[in-house]
Parts: C-alpha cells; sequence; structure tokens
C-alpha cells in the first residue's frame, strides 16, 4: 500500500454537490433495483401480472355471458289455454323451455324447488281480457336469489314486451288507427364523441388512479429499505463517515424514490393498456383500450406527477428517517396509505369538470389534471393551480426531510 | 494527528434524564503512532471516537483532525479520516469493486486514480479473487476486508478504529490488527478503541483509559504498569477505574 497522501490533490477531488447526489442516486438506484421485492413490485407484477389477471377476468366474463346466452332455461305458464299467441310468442324464444303447469300452487313450489326457473300465471279472465282489449295482470314468480332464476325473469320480460308489441299492433289495426297514435315522439341519438374518447371512459376513469397509487408508492419498499433498512444494516454510520453532506445523502435518496415511483407508473400505464388490450373486450366498448393522450397531455401529466412523487418520497423517506428499522417503518406508514388512497379514489368518481377547489388538495389535484388530460378537457387555471400547489407541497416535504436527517437524535435513534 | 479538548457529549433520555456520555475528554494522537481508546462497554469510547469522525457533534469542547475543527469543517475532517468499526456494515447488494468504487466517488477521486487506486489496494488485501462477489455473498474475513479497502481508498492520514474486532474469529481480528500496524508503518495517525487487553499490549504507542465518560489515566503501557505496580494489563486496567480484582 502507498504512503498516504494527507493533502489530496484539487485535480483528484470533485467538490461539486451535485456529483455527490448523483453518486448517491445512482448507487442508491442500481442496488435498489437488485432487491427482488422491488424488482416484483414495480416491474414484474404491473408488466405481467396485471395483464393477465385482466387477461384471466375478461376470459371468465366472456366466457360466462357466452354460457348465459346459449343456455335453455325451463320456465312455467299456467292458464295457458287462455291465450294461444302468448303460448306461441313463449314456445318461439329457443332460449327458453316451456312447461305448462296446472296451478299457481305447483309453479311456486316448482320455482322454489328450481325445477323451473321462473313462471307466468295468467288468471283465469285472461282470454275475456284480452278479447276486450283490458289490460291483462299476469303475475311473474322467480327467486332473487338465484342467477338463473334471476335471467329466466329476464327473458320472460322479453317475451311479454315481443306479444304486448304484437298485441298492440293488432289492437289498433282493428280500430283503424296508426301506431304514432301513441308514439308521439321517436328518440334517435347521436354520440358526437370520437370512437377514442368513448374508449376511453373506463381508462379515464382508473388510470388517473392506477398512475397517482403506483407513482405515490412504487418506491415505498425502496424508501424504507434505504433509511430504516440503512440503520438496521449498520451501512447508515458507514455512509455517514463518507465526506457527502447529510443533506446531499438525503437529496439522493430522494431522487431514487421519486424515480422508482416514475418508473412504477410507466409500468403500471403499460400493464393497465396491455390488460384492456387484451382481456376486458367482454365488458363493452368502454373498455376497449382505445385513448387519445397527446403529447401535451403527456406532458403535462409529468409536470403533475414529478411534484407529486417527490413529495410522497420525502413523506416515506421521513417515516423512513424515524425508524429504527424497516417493520416499524411500514407500522408508521399504515395510516398516511390511507391518505393516499382516499383522495386518489376520490377522483374516480369526481367528474374531471370539479371545482377549482380540488386543484389544491394535494394528490387528488394530480389524479383530476390526469383526468382531464385523458377527457380532452383543457382548464390552465386548474392545471396551474395544481402544479403550484404541489410544487410547495414537494418542497415543504423535501425541507422535513432534510432537517430531520440532520439531526443526530434522529439517525442514531436507537 | 488528532487533539481533542475537554470534549464533552451529553445525550437526553426519557428515563434517565440528562447523560453526561462523554464528560471533558482531551488527549493527543500523533502520526505514526497509535493511540488506545481503553474502556468498558458504556464508557464514552464510540460517542468520543464519533465525535471526532463527526457523526456526533461535541456538546461542549473542541477537537481537531490535522488542524482542523471537527465542528466548523465536518466534511474536510471526513475527507481525511478513514473510519472502521464493527458496525459500520457493507451494502449487501453491491459487490465489493462497486461497494469501493462508491466510496471512492463519493470522496470525490476521479475514475483514473480511483482504478490505480483499488488495483493498489486490492492487490495488496487480495480481494481480486472475490470483487465481482456480492458482499452479502461473501465470508465475515472478505467482508472484513472490503470494509478496510472502504476506509482506506481515498488515502486518509488519519484513521479511526471503534472497536474493530468486536464479534470477529481470530482469522480475520488478525487481518485486522495486521492492518492497524500497517497503517502505523505508513505514517498515519491512528486511534484505536478496544475493551481486549492482549489488543492493547500488541498495537498500542499510547494509552488513554476512560471510564464513566472521563480520562483516568494517560500514557504508555509501559508507564501505566509503572504507576499501578501491575504487570497484568487487566490488573493495571481494573486498579486504574477503581474496580476490585
Amino acid at each position: 500500500m502507498s504512503t498516504p497522501t494527507p493533502n489530496l490533490k484539487n485535480r483528484d477531488l470533485k467538490r461539486a454537490r451535485f456529483s455527490r447526489i448523483f453518486v448517491v442516486f445512482g448507487k442508491e438506484f442500481r442496488e435498489t433495483f437488485r432487491d427482488t421485492r422491488v424488482l416484483f413490485g414495480v416491474v414484474i407484477s404491473p408488466l405481467l401480472i396485471t395483464p393477465l389477471l385482466f387477461a384471466a377476468i375478461g376470459f371468465f366474463v366472456n366466457q360466462k355471458i357466452a354460457e348465459e346466452k346459449q343456455e335453455t332455461l325451463s320456465v312455467a305458464l299456467v292458464g295457458a289455454e287462455q291465450t294461444q299467441d302468448l303460448t306461441d310468442t313463449l314456445k318461439k324464444d329457443g332460449t327458453l323451455k316451456l312447461t305448462m303447469l296446472p296451478n299457481l300452487a305447483e309453479a311456486e313450489k316448482q320455482v322454489k324447488d328450481r325445477v323451473q326457473r321462473a313462471a307466468l300465471i295468467l288468471p283465469a279472465n285472461a282470454k275475456t281480457s284480452l278479447d276486450a282489449g283490458e289490460t291483462l295482470n299476469v303475475e311473474l314468480l322467480f327467486d332473487q336469489s338465484n342467477e338463473k332464476s334471476r335471467n329466466a325473469q329476464g327473458r320472460l320480460k322479453e317475451a311479454l314486451k315481443t306479444f304486448n308489441e304484437a298485441t298492440l299492433t293488432t289492437r289498433l289495426q282493428a280500430r283503424g288507427l296508426s301506431q304514432s297514435l301513441i308514439k308521439p315522439t321517436e328518440v334517435k341519438s347521436r354520440n358526437l364523441a370520437s370512437d377514442k374518447a368513448t374508449g376511453s371512459l373506463i381508462l379515464a376513469m382508473l388510470l388517473p388512479y392506477v398512475i397517482v397509487l403506483s407513482s405515490a408508492f412504487g418506491g415505498m419498499t425502496s424508501a424504507f429499505d434505504t433509511c430504516a433498512g440503512e440503520k438496521e444494516r449498520g451501512t447508515m454510520e458507514t455512509l455517514l463517515v463518507s465526506p457527502v453532506s447529510r443533506t446531499e445523502i438525503i437529496l439522493g435518496k430522494v431522487l431514487t424514490i421519486a424515480s422508482v415511483g416514475m418508473v412504477s407508473a410507466v409500468c403500471s400505464i403499460i400493464g393497465i393498456l396491455i390488460a384492456f388490450q387484451g382481456g376486458l373486450r367482454a365488458l363493452g366498448p368502454e373498455a376497449q383500450g382505445k385513448i387519445s393522450f397527446s403529447y401535451p397531455a403527456i406532458g403535462i401529466t409529468l409536470l403533475l406527477v414529478i411534484p407529486l412523487t417527490l413529495f410522497v418520497s420525502s413523506i416515506l423517506l421521513v417515516i423512513s428517517s424515524f425508524a429504527r428499522n424497516q417493520k416499524e417503518a411500514q407500522s408508521y406508514a399504515l395510516p398516511g396509505i390511507m391518505l393516499v388512497i382516499l383522495p386518489a379514489m376520490l377522483s374516480m368518481f369526481l367528474g374531471e369538470e370539479s371545482s377549482i377547489s380540488y386543484s389544491v388538495v394535494p394528490i387528488l389535484n394530480t389524479a383530476l389534471v390526469i383526468k382531464q388530460q385523458l377527457t380532452n378537457v383543457v382548464n390552465y387555471q386548474f392545471i396551474g393551480l395544481a402544479l403550484g400547489s404541489s410544487l410547495l407541497y414537494a418542497a415543504v416535504a423535501l425541507a422535513v426531510v432534510v432537517a430531520l436527517f440532520n439531526r443526530e437524535e434522529i439517525l442514531f435513534r436507537s | 494527528m488528532i487533539q481533542a479538548i475537554q470534549l464533552v457529549k451529553t445525550f437526553r433520555d426519557r428515563k434517565r434524564g440528562e447523560v453526561r456520555a462523554v464528560d471533558g475528554v482531551s488527549f493527543e494522537c500523533r502520526p505514526g503512532k497509535i493511540f488506545g481508546l481503553l474502556g468498558a462497554n458504556g464508557a464514552g469510547k464510540t460517542t468520543t471516537l464519533r465525535m471526532l469522525a463527526t457523526l456526533l457533534e461535541p456538546t461542549a469542547g473542541e477537537a481537531y483532525i490535522d488542524g482542523i475543527d471537527v465542528r466548523l469543517e465536518p466534511e474536510k475532517v471526513r475527507e481525511r479520516i478513514g473510519f472502521l468499526s464493527a458496525s459500520t456494515a457493507l451494502y449487501g447488494r453491491l459487490t465489493a469493486r462497486e461497494m469501493v468504487q462508491y466510496f471512492g466517488r463519493l470522496y470525490g477521486l476521479t475514475e483514473d486514480v480511483l482504478d490505480r487506486r483499488m488495483k493498489e489496494i486490492f492487490d495488496v488485501l487480495e480481494m481480486h479473487e472475490f470483487a465481482s462477489g456480492r458482499c452479502d455473498k461473501l465470508s465475515t474475513g472478505q467482508k472484513q476486508r472490503v470494509s478496510i479497502a472502504r476506509s482506506i481508498i481515498h488515502e486518509p492520514p488519519v484513521m479511526i478504529f471503534d472497536e474493530p474486532t468486536n464479534g470477529l474469529d481470530v482469522m480475520t481480528s488478525r487481518t485486522i490488527m495486521r492492518f492497524i500496524e500497517r497503517c502505523r508503518k505508513e505514517g498515519r495517525t491512528v486511534i484505536f478503541s478496544t475493551h481486549i487487553m492482549s489488543e492493547v499490549e500488541r498495537l498500542c504507542d499510547e494509552i488513554a483509559i476512560i471510564h464513566n465518560g472521563t480520562v483516568v489515566a494517560k500514557g504508555t503501557v509501559d508507564s501505566l504498569r509503572e504507576a499501578t505496580g501491575l504487570i497484568p494489563m487487566e490488573s493495571v486496567f481494573l486498579k486504574l477505574v477503581g474496580e476490585p480484582e
């Protein structure tokens, strides 16, 4: 080993604060992604597990819908002899297996025993009533607690609707009246939204929530590992005896956690989009995964997500700095997690044109701006207030964590 | 060169109120010498060394490393010290090479200087064989060698060892002892805390016995033996701290 050089030459020393912050960041980032817990939670789970899960849900929902459509359901009719027309209508429906029953008691018993899924009870005067052009009171028996019975009820109602329309036409014709007499208006709705906008309905509701949660909590494992974990393992002391200042250390760590949060958000977005493309066609046009996200919209979303990740990362590091070990940090974080989840969830139910006062509510403001971007709502006042307040919250949280990390009773708390 | 002048450190404890962990400790360590801080557990050795390493701020008193005030320029002080203790652990998910590289960069070494220093140190400590292995997969002895490399990468003129052999086996302890002797040979100022008498006898040119936060005796091993009239260091120590044998 060579002799010591007490005064390291200036050219050998890079004293720039930023370079040290980035040295800490580089090491933390590399180490974080070697942690299998982080790799699984931030990359593998959203990119692989989420799409697979959604694909499985989509597959089973599709299968169930197809099965339900094809399945023949047994239904009963009491008083069939009263009206041949209704009996014929029911017989025409290939998805119904019609059985004639003699009385109400037998029909009730068979529906309860699930021999028949539903039953139509015609009154004794049905024929007279129909012939006289009156309204016939029909009773429909079904079992609300049974899914197939509910389906049979639906099919019987549909069949009755067909019967009603046919009977109405016959009655009007017999009297020489036109259909327009009973239909003063006919509504034809025309949707002006593009296919993309319609297609993004569920995504617009879900994505802000996913982006906010994943960017906020993607770095949670790393936050607890990088501070409380370092105390626990004894590496904190090793780091603190190097010339890097405590402020530089904590800034490097905040940057790491925020970056992991961003990676997590990106992976979650990709995962959700893959899931929507692949597995959720059964949920209708609203879930077809077509989405309109312009470059300015991406830019605005990023602009809002950065202070959000810095804000939450700083809070997570406050908890992590204060805790003696990772377990303690997790316990402290539990109530905080709810404080982030609640406003993020609220964004799912609030419209994109919400009150301006929401623009200063942390977390919710970011989620709502993302929602606006997804639904092509432009509200610069809302964006400006949301960005300004988010930056302020991030700055305050950052100042708190820097101050806390500089306190030796916190760092050497045991 | 290390100078500690009337160093005091108090802590606030919920149960015990204000605790004076270090209470007016003074000593001086010179280059090319090993200075031992000898004391029982809780005597104040670690707190004193942590103040010298700028991990803790003194409540009162002064300390200088190569003439630099630990309170006024802590970052400058840390550039000039190497710190090794049983509790300065390694980053498990980094390789041995990455670990040393990381600290070299924190010390501001340029890449070419860092590469040269790493090659020299890895040669001397025979680390090439496991340099690419993750720290959490290394044996205790290999880990200790990585710690040594980490503490010396910036060629510090002052080395601080806080009970560095605590909990280590004989072979690993021997590696540390040889490293401390090498530091002396290279002209570094070495301060070394321990409660193991054999380590004191083998290594220390001068010692300070610390008890309840204060220095109760100072001198060479021989001068303390002479002063107490006792030969075994254990007996010398017990007499000086006022404990019956």
